[in-house]
């Protein structure tokens, strides 16, 4: 779901980074305030694993691929602003280092994966804690389903803001990302999930201690 | 964590290595959701100014490769501003 350089019009990129930069720096100073430092290494290790997980992209209907976003894991394990950070910094590296998104794109590609994904995880995964698995999944599916929704309302605006030159037509871009991202979705759901029953089997302490802080 | 974070990114690096292949097998050279769009809607795809350094390679040793070297690369600059962040806190207090 990596946006490319030269496919969004100009006026919708530079929004992207007027809108994803502040609420990101917002969510490092609230990270900076409350970060305990036994749980720094923990962090840090996380955004290696998303690192990975993204660059593995599984198969779903049609030929079409897609990978995991990784923002609902993050926000269950570490919080809301460290699942933020640590999708900005997997997010600027992918795309600084390793052509994984474009320059230009960068502002929208932090707003649709560090922003809008890791916002609707906490909002989905504090709302309903009765089934923590449905949860979690529920937090999972929604995430990148809104992300491509994201995704495909800037490829609309591109192309009725240019008259065509950028972007894509609504009527694709919207079915389409939102049709590939439904079933893209599940396969996060199920990753999730799955990585968070993992962890919390050989390290219990680390989701008590994100469950009692929900719980507050 | 009950071990150092060495343990944790070798084990992630070991799984990473057996799940590459199936990456290979069902995935490479296969669009995903977006380039998939933007093929059905002929969307304009210009070339970057930017020319990134590495890429994640075509092969599974170099995906392997650029793989663990993004792994790092990516602990190593989220710990270190978490460390800066930590050491402005305490300057603060």
């Amino acid at each position: 779901m990596h946006i490319p350089d030269g496919l969004m019009d100009p006026t919708v990129w530079v929004i992207g980074f007027v809108v994803a930069v502040p609420i990101l720096f917002i969510a490092f100073r609230r990270l900076g305030r409350e970060t305990d430092e036994d749980r720094m290494p923990f962090m840090a290790v996380l955004a290696a694993g998303i690192f990975v997980a993204q660059m593995l992209n599984f198969p779903v209907a049609g030929g079409t691929t897609g990978h995991l976003i990784g923002a609902a894991l993050a926000v269950v394990l570490v919080g809301p602003a460290a699942a933020m950070a640590v999708l900005t910094v997997v997010i600027v590296i992918q795309s600084l280092f390793f052509g994984d998104g474009g320059i230009t794109a960068l502002g929208l590609n932090l707003l649709n994966m560090a922003v809008v994904a890791p916002l609707v995880s906490s909002l989905v995964y504090g709302a309903s804690k009765r089934n923590l698995k449905a949860s979690i999944f529920a937090a999972s599916w929604l995430s990148v389903f809104l992300a491509a929704f994201a995704t495909a309302i800037e490829l609309s605006a591109s192309f009725l803001i240019s008259g065509g030159s950028y972007g894509i037509t609504p009527f694709i871009a919207l079915p389409a990302m939102l049709g590939y991202n439904a079933v893209i979705g599940v396969g996060e759901g199920i990753i999730t999930v799955g990585i968070w029953a993992f962890i919390s089997q050989v390290a219990p302490e680390i989701a008590k201690a994100r469950n009692e802080e929900v719980a507050q | 964590m009950k071990r150092g974070p060495a343990v944790y990114l070798a084990a992630i690096a070991v799984v990473f290595a057996i799940l590459l292949p199936l990456y290979y097998v069902f995935s490479y050279g296969r669009n995903d959701s977006l380039e998939r769009t933007i093929e059905q809607g002929n969307g304009a795809h210009g070339n970057s100014t930017y020319n990134a350094p590495f890429s994640y390679g075509g092969s599974y040793l170099g995906s392997l490769a650029f793989g663990i070297l993004g792994m790092v690369l990516v602990f190593v600059v989220f710990y270190a501003l978490l460390l800066v962040m930590r050491k402005r806190r305490m300057r603060g207090e």
